[in-house]
């Protein structure tokens, strides 16, 4: 929650820093913030593959297990597809490209902000605050309408770290294993997708 | 594309035969965030410095609002059809 603070505050400065012209403009798609974007990704995988869970998880892996992250992944994209349909401002590899942030909004924004443009950027950064936000907020009532798994898929990605302690709370101890099996799944899926999806529309 | 899962991929082998020296990952995880801080801070710059901007706050944050919650109802119906599949096996 700190960081999400943080986070926000930087980009509400960005915002403050534009509005009243203390920087030029037109950063984003450029050689620096692209380099910038390579080195996050590279980090992001760095980080990942430092992580100590990480050989314990994929030893552990069967086919039951993957299938929580498969459902988010499906499940995400076809929901960001019906939002493509209510909201005719956005374009469907935009709205796909959102849906696959999984609740990761800092990598999926800045990657979006870089790959479409600036307003896209803006609604993925929302979309998967809101997302991460919702799930920490709502995960009682999400276990006791749709199941102890519920806040699992509501997660996303972030069921790996922001969201692991309310899911532990409100599902179960037992759901920290599939929590952090679909987290890390998904954290890697999301650069891979966004970048997939603008490649091929 | 293959750029970026090729990057992806380098960093997580970097990263595996790098995992005993378990100083680097503070550090890797420090560098990150401060990446993220810039690229979020240029992201906004950039909204704020497009004189359409202050018309759109509300129409974006309806639009996110909207797709997180279709996105995270999509993921639990697609559980509960998985589910059904594997239950009737």
């Amino acid at each position: 929650m700190k960081n999400s603070l943080i986070i926000t505050c930087f980009f509400i400065g960005g915002i403050l820093a534009g509005f009243f012209r203390f920087l030029p403009s037109g950063w984003m798609g450029t050689d620096i913030t692209r380099w910038i974007l390579f080195g996050l990704i590279f980090l992001v995988g760095f980080v990942l593959g430092t992580d100590p869970r990480l050989g314990m998880l994929v030893r552990s892996i069967r086919v039951s297990v993957v299938l929580v992250p498969l459902a988010v992944a499906a499940g995400s994209l076809g929901g960001a597809a019906i939002g493509c349909l209510l909201l005719p401002s956005l374009s469907l590899p935009d709205s796909l490209a959102i849906g696959a942030g999984f609740g990761y909004y800092s990598l999926s924004s800045i990657m979006i902000g870089e790959l479409s443009g600036k307003t896209a950027g803006a609604i993925a950064l929302i979309a998967n605050i809101f997302r991460e936000i919702t799930t920490l907020l709502a995960a009682p009532l999400l276990v006791k309408w749709f199941g102890t798994m519920a806040p699992v898929l509501s997660g996303g990605a972030t069921s790996m770290d922001t969201t692991l302690p309310v899911i532990m709370k409100y599902a179960g101890k037992e759901y920290l294993f599939p929590a952090l099996i679909s987290g890390i799944i998904l954290t890697m899926l999301t650069p891979l997708l966004i970048s997939f999806i603008y490649a091929i529309f | 594309m293959w750029w970026i899962a090729l990057i992806l991929v380098a960093g997580i082998i970097t990263g595996r035969l790098l995992r005993s020296r378990n100083r680097l990952r503070p550090g890797a995880e420090k560098l990150l965030l401060l990446f993220i801080y810039a690229l979020l801070f240029f992201l906004g710059s950039e909204i704020g410095s497009d004189p359409a901007f202050t018309g759109q706050i509300k129409a974006l944050g309806f639009q996110g609002a909207l797709l997180a919650l279709l996105t995270i109802a999509g993921s639990i119906v697609a559980w509960k059809i998985i589910h059904l599949f594997f239950h009737e096996k």
